[in-house]
């Protein structure tokens, strides 16, 4: 069967060849053009019954929503794995991953005046949905000639529901993004906050600005612990208040690493409210930009130089019976012992003569050095770019080396004093504070400089724990994680003058003494004496309860085994028998009478001879 | 020849209305994928659309989680609504033989008085 058989039927009648009439052709052609003539428009029908029954049937949503839509799509990019949402300033997170800060899209309210009939009307509209609007200033803005005002930016959804329901052509939004700090002011320092056109004024936001801003989807990750930073808030912010001191600092940091679980200084800020942040100097950050001359901590460093540069043992005495006088000054002790000290002890009561007795065997170039390697003459390399420079004598006489063995005249920035500590108490290797998690850096030992032997820093440990258990910082203890520390309490230079009544008393703990993890340190700046703590405002008094409840905090938070109660004190066990238990008319032990006695006249003549 | 002239005319004319027809096909089949086409990128605009939605949700309610679980709230929380405290140091056994036989049935839910161990 043909094709042809097939299309036209033997049974129909066909005029063929020259006797078909051109009347026939011409029928033809007509038929075919209407066909096609039919068939364009059934195409149209058809077209138009798609566009307007079919397609408009499932179109659900605002035309607006949609445009707006889709010029967020053109600029989105495609990752591979779907469109990438283009936030123009990337997270900030902590060690966890909890959100610090994110930027979330908000509606912004302009106003096209041309648009706009009845400004009155709009103005009194506006201000009812808004209440912090001020009548005449939206009024003059609606009046104005251009065709452009911002009336306000980032309002919240409920207000944006309110201004529609106002129904005027002259108003419109404009998504824009702002940043958000779920956390509030926790941290604030470090987070630090950004201005209404996300510019970065203040902590990481402000170092890491141009990081942040480069539309990079990845977070920047700190080595802050939202957890941890609560604790200390939550620690330090009662400390100030039960003391009525005006300010404080404190910091949680890795003594390995140098990473910083939890900084704050107080008063803080709400970084959302940038008007909070000029009160009262609320963005000065008081732990790595103020610097102030920390006291007794510093006795850290005195003594460890000691043992390690003058060759100073545990029985080596000092003579605390008389305060020394070098020209106008004159060094006493606080809480004077009148007698003669052992090594130990003159740590553990923290005695200024002592100290100052060390400072003086140590030498001023040696001590200059040692100072130099800790970090305390330079200020601070680290992320954050509010950091102070230290206030260091200069020149560098005799009397600072002594008075800078019990920390008077330097003045360092507290986070300075704690990394310098913690580099002894860790074993004796240098450790820079950080705020970025950095995975890779962690095990990076090319980096290590050693400031003290092991030795001396095991021994800084032993004295560091019997400070807690037997001395000035009895109140920082906590049965099972072996706290060790030094308390510090300064008078503040108030108009050139030590001023007795205004002090800075802080606290630097370690914990677990026998393989030290973390340091803890609280500042009260100010504090006054209660009667819970007898009139005392001193760093034992005022810190160290702060860093007990810290410890105690923390260990559960972070579910650290505490260590069994009969191993307690192996640490201070070889320490006991230098200690005078019974004070000044107590029987002295044979062992404290064998050791070296150094008194200032002693020394002096010494030097005297030698010259 | 009758036969001849029969034949070059019909076949002439079908071979019209075939290319019509093809092209009419053509026509009809280009349409088709047109529209399938416009429907797919439709559907994707459509989609990347949600994605992008749902991305934004998802950024509004990691906010707002991470907001909500802020340690100080919850800490109020816990204060408010149990009678649980932070775990003591003398709280914590290495005994195995001072564990209960077994969990009891019913745990009170009260503070945990203190238990000091016999230490002190």
């Amino acid at each position: 069967m043909s094709y042809r058989h097939f299309m036209s039927p033997s049974h129909i009648l066909r005029i063929e060849g020259a006797k078909r009439s051109s009347l026939d052709v011409a029928r033809g052609r007509v038929a075919f053009v209407s066909l096609m003539i039919f068939l364009a428009y059934l195409v149209v029908a058809v077209r138009v019954m798609d566009v307007s029954l079919i397609q408009g049937e499932f179109a659900d949503y605002h035309i607006t929503d949609q445009m707006l839509e889709d010029v967020q799509l053109k600029q989105a990019e495609d990752d591979g794995n779907g469109v990438v949402l283009n936030v123009p300033r990337a997270d900030i997170v902590d060690r966890n991953g909890v959100l610090l800060a994110t930027s979330l899209e908000t509606a912004s309210l302009y106003a096209d005046p041309y648009l706009i009939q009845n400004p009155a009307d709009v103005a009194a509209a506006l201000v009812e949905a808004m209440p912090d609007l001020v009548y005449g200033d939206v009024l003059q803005r609606l009046q104005r000639s251009g065709r452009f005002v911002w009336i306000k930016r980032n309002i919240t959804p409920d207000e944006q529901y309110k201004i529609l329901r106002i129904g005027s052509p002259g108003l419109a939004f404009k998504t824009e993004y702002r940043r958000f700090y779920p956390q509030g002011d926790m941290a604030a320092h470090v987070v630090g906050y950004t201005n209404v056109d996300g510019k970065g004024l203040v902590g990481l936001e402000r170092s890491f600005d141009n990081m942040l801003g480069s539309k990079s989807d990845a977070p920047l990750k700190t080595t802050i612990d939202v957890r941890l930073q609560h604790v200390l808030t939550r620690e330090l912010n009662k400390a100030i208040s039960d003391f009525r001191g005006v300010g404080g600092a404190g910091v949680i940091m890795d003594v390995n690493t140098g990473e910083v679980l939890a900084a704050s200084s107080m008063p803080d800020f709400d970084p959302h409210d940038p008007t909070s942040v000029s009160d009262k100097g609320a963005a000065f950050n008081r732990l790595s930009l103020g610097v102030y001359e920390l006291g007794s901590t510093f006795k850290i460093f005195s003594t460890a130089a000691a043992l390690e540069f003058a060759g100073a043992a545990l029985d080596d005495r000092f003579d605390a019976r008389k305060p020394i006088q070098v020209d106008r000054f004159k060094i006493s002790d606080y809480h004077a012992e009148d007698r003669i000290l052992s090594l130990p002890e003159v740590f553990m009561v923290s005695s200024n003569i002592g100290s100052a007795l060390m400072g003086k065997m140590v030498g001023t170039e040696t001590m200059e050095r040692f100072f130099a390697d800790l970090g305390l003459l330079s200020a601070l390399d680290t992320e954050l770019k509010e950091v102070g420079h230290p206030l260091v004598p200069n020149p560098w006489r005799d009397i600072n080396t002594l008075t800078a063995s019990y920390g008077h005249g330097i003045a360092v920035s507290p986070l300075q004093m704690v990394s310098a500590a913690s580099s002894i108490v860790n074993g004796g290797v240098r450790v820079q504070p950080t705020f970025i998690y950095n995975e890779n850096k962690r095990h990076d030992d090319a980096m290590n400089i050693r400031v003290v032997s092991p030795q001396t820093a095991h021994r800084m440990r032993q004295l560091l724990r019997l400070v807690v258990t037997d001395g000035t910082g009895a109140n920082a203890d906590v049965p099972g994680y072996r706290v060790g520390g030094k308390t510090g309490t300064a008078e503040k230079i108030v108009g050139g003058q030590y001023n007795h009544k205004k002090l800075i008393s802080s606290f630097v703990g370690f914990f677990p003494m026998n393989e030290p993890r973390y340091a803890i340190f609280v500042m009260v700046d100010e504090p006054k004496g209660t009667r819970e703590s007898f009139g005392y405002a001193t760093g034992g008094w005022v810190a160290a309860p702060a860093v007990n409840r810290i410890v105690t905090s923390m260990a559960a938070v972070m579910a650290i085994t505490p260590q069994p109660h009969m191993q307690e004190d192996s640490l201070v066990a070889s320490l006991q028998s230098y200690i005078n238990k019974d004070g000044l008319h107590g029987a002295v032990s044979a062992i404290l009478n064998h050791g070296v006695v150094h008194s200032y006249e002693d020394m002096e003549q010494e030097a005297e001879g030698a010259r | 020849m009758k036969q001849v002239i029969k034949k070059n005319k019909t076949g002439f004319r079908f071979s019209i209305l075939a290319v019509v027809c093809a092209s009419v096909l053509a026509a009809i089949w280009l349409f088709n994928v047109s529209q399938s086409v416009q429907n797919a990128e439709k559907r994707l605009a459509d989609l990347q659309r949600n994605v992008l939605r749902e991305k934004k949700t998802l950024r509004v309610l990691r906010a707002e989680w991470d907001y909500l679980n802020r340690p100080a709230r919850l800490e109020e929380l816990s204060r408010t609504y149990l009678d649980l405290g932070a775990p003591r140091a003398t709280q914590f056994s290495d005994d195995g033989a001072d564990l209960p036989e077994s969990a009891s049935p019913d745990v009170p839910l009260r503070k945990p008085v203190a238990y000091d161990g016999g230490a002190r």
